[in-house]
């Protein structure tokens, strides 16, 4: 399966209108951790393990910008790739945000538009199998908390290595 | 950073969806100003209240979106400090039957927790009863001084 960065707001259209420019964040975020595309992302759904290639347009973006927060770097070019991963795998698309009482960063609808998913994302700079592990844990325990949907997942992306854990509930 | 009203904006978007859209951008940029403590925080959850008191109204109690629009209608009017909207909020939505309980209870525990806060803030007009009056006119200069077009707010 192959996610392709430049794809995604195609993918979500409402992220055209978004203040965030996630896909020029994940482009930073990839580059920062010295990945060049195409680049192998490990993909641990639920029990499942399997692979994913990640593309993006390195020609936008050859050296680092200066006068960026790391961590939102981290955190938004997450946003990015769980988001890819969810239309490349399934198809759904944003609803809207959440505001953070709900314990979401998004609402997910189906390619049907019948059902409704809470999503909540991490990223994590400079990994380990168990750090990410345990950053799954606790945003399966924050997502859990959510009232937007009855479907909810946790997405944590890693970007050393590129990984990516999911976590359906 | 992109604005709003960016040619990037997609033309073609539904009337929910462009709602969708709106709200969303409304509450990441509230929540910016939030983080970064600045005063237009207030304004910026005035702006995400009236989106979502709109969503409210185009959306079933019963559905994910109603919801999350529902609660995020009262969220929005505690955090722009309009707790008399806030009420006037829970109030019209309880009388739908199809809000779940798990929402009417959260929205419930919103206005409980902010009615504690301020009671916490101001205990000496709380313990006076005065405290709705008093906050309610303070809201409302706020709301005259905010409609004003001059660059400085008028002395009273």
């Amino acid at each position: 399966m192959n996610l392709d960065i430049e794809q995604l707001e195609t993918q979500h259209p409402l992220l055209v209108a978004t203040p965030i420019r996630y896909v020029e964040m994940a482009r930073i975020a990839l580059l920062r951790a010295k990945h060049a595309s195409p680049t192998k992302a490990a993909v641990r759904c639920d029990d499942l393990s399997s692979a994913v290639t990640l593309t993006w347009d390195t020609s936008a973006m050859k050296t680092l910008p200066q006068a960026v927060d790391q961590i939102r770097v981290t955190e938004d070019a997450a946003e990015a790739i769980a988001l890819a991963f969810v239309h490349t795998h399934a198809a759904w698309r944003i609803d809207r945000r959440c505001r953070r009482g709900e314990y979401a960063d998004w609402l997910l609808r189906s390619p049907n538009g019948k059902r409704y998913a809470a999503l909540e994302i991490s990223g994590i700079a400079d990994e380990s199998a168990s750090l990410m592990q345990t950053r799954l844990e606790e945003k399966s325990r924050q997502v859990g908390r959510s009232l937007a949907a009855p479907e909810k997942l946790a997405i944590v992306v890693g970007f050393a290595g590129v990984s990516i854990f999911v976590r359906t509930l | 950073m992109k604005q709003i009203g960016d040619s990037t904006m997609p033309p073609e978007l539904p009337p929910a969806e462009a709602l969708n859209a709106l709200v969303s951008i409304a509450i990441m940029r509230a929540e910016m100003l939030e983080d970064a403590h600045e005063p237009a925080q207030v304004g910026a959850w005035r702006e995400v209240l009236q989106l979502e008191t709109r969503l409210a109204e185009i959306t079933s109690a019963a559905s994910p979106p109603g919801g999350v629009a529902r609660a995020g209608a009262v969220d929005a009017a505690l955090k722009s400090r309009q707790f008399e909207r806030a009420s006037r909020l829970r109030q019209e939505y309880f009388e739908d039957a199809q809000l779940p309980k798990a929402r009417r209870e959260e929205i419930s525990s919103m206005i409980k927790n902010y009615a504690l806060a301020r009671e916490r803030q101001f205990p000496a007009l709380a313990a006076k009863g005065a405290l709705d009056a008093v906050l309610s006119q303070v809201s409302n200069w706020r709301a005259q001084m905010s409609e004003g077009r001059g660059i400085f707010p008028v002395a009273a």
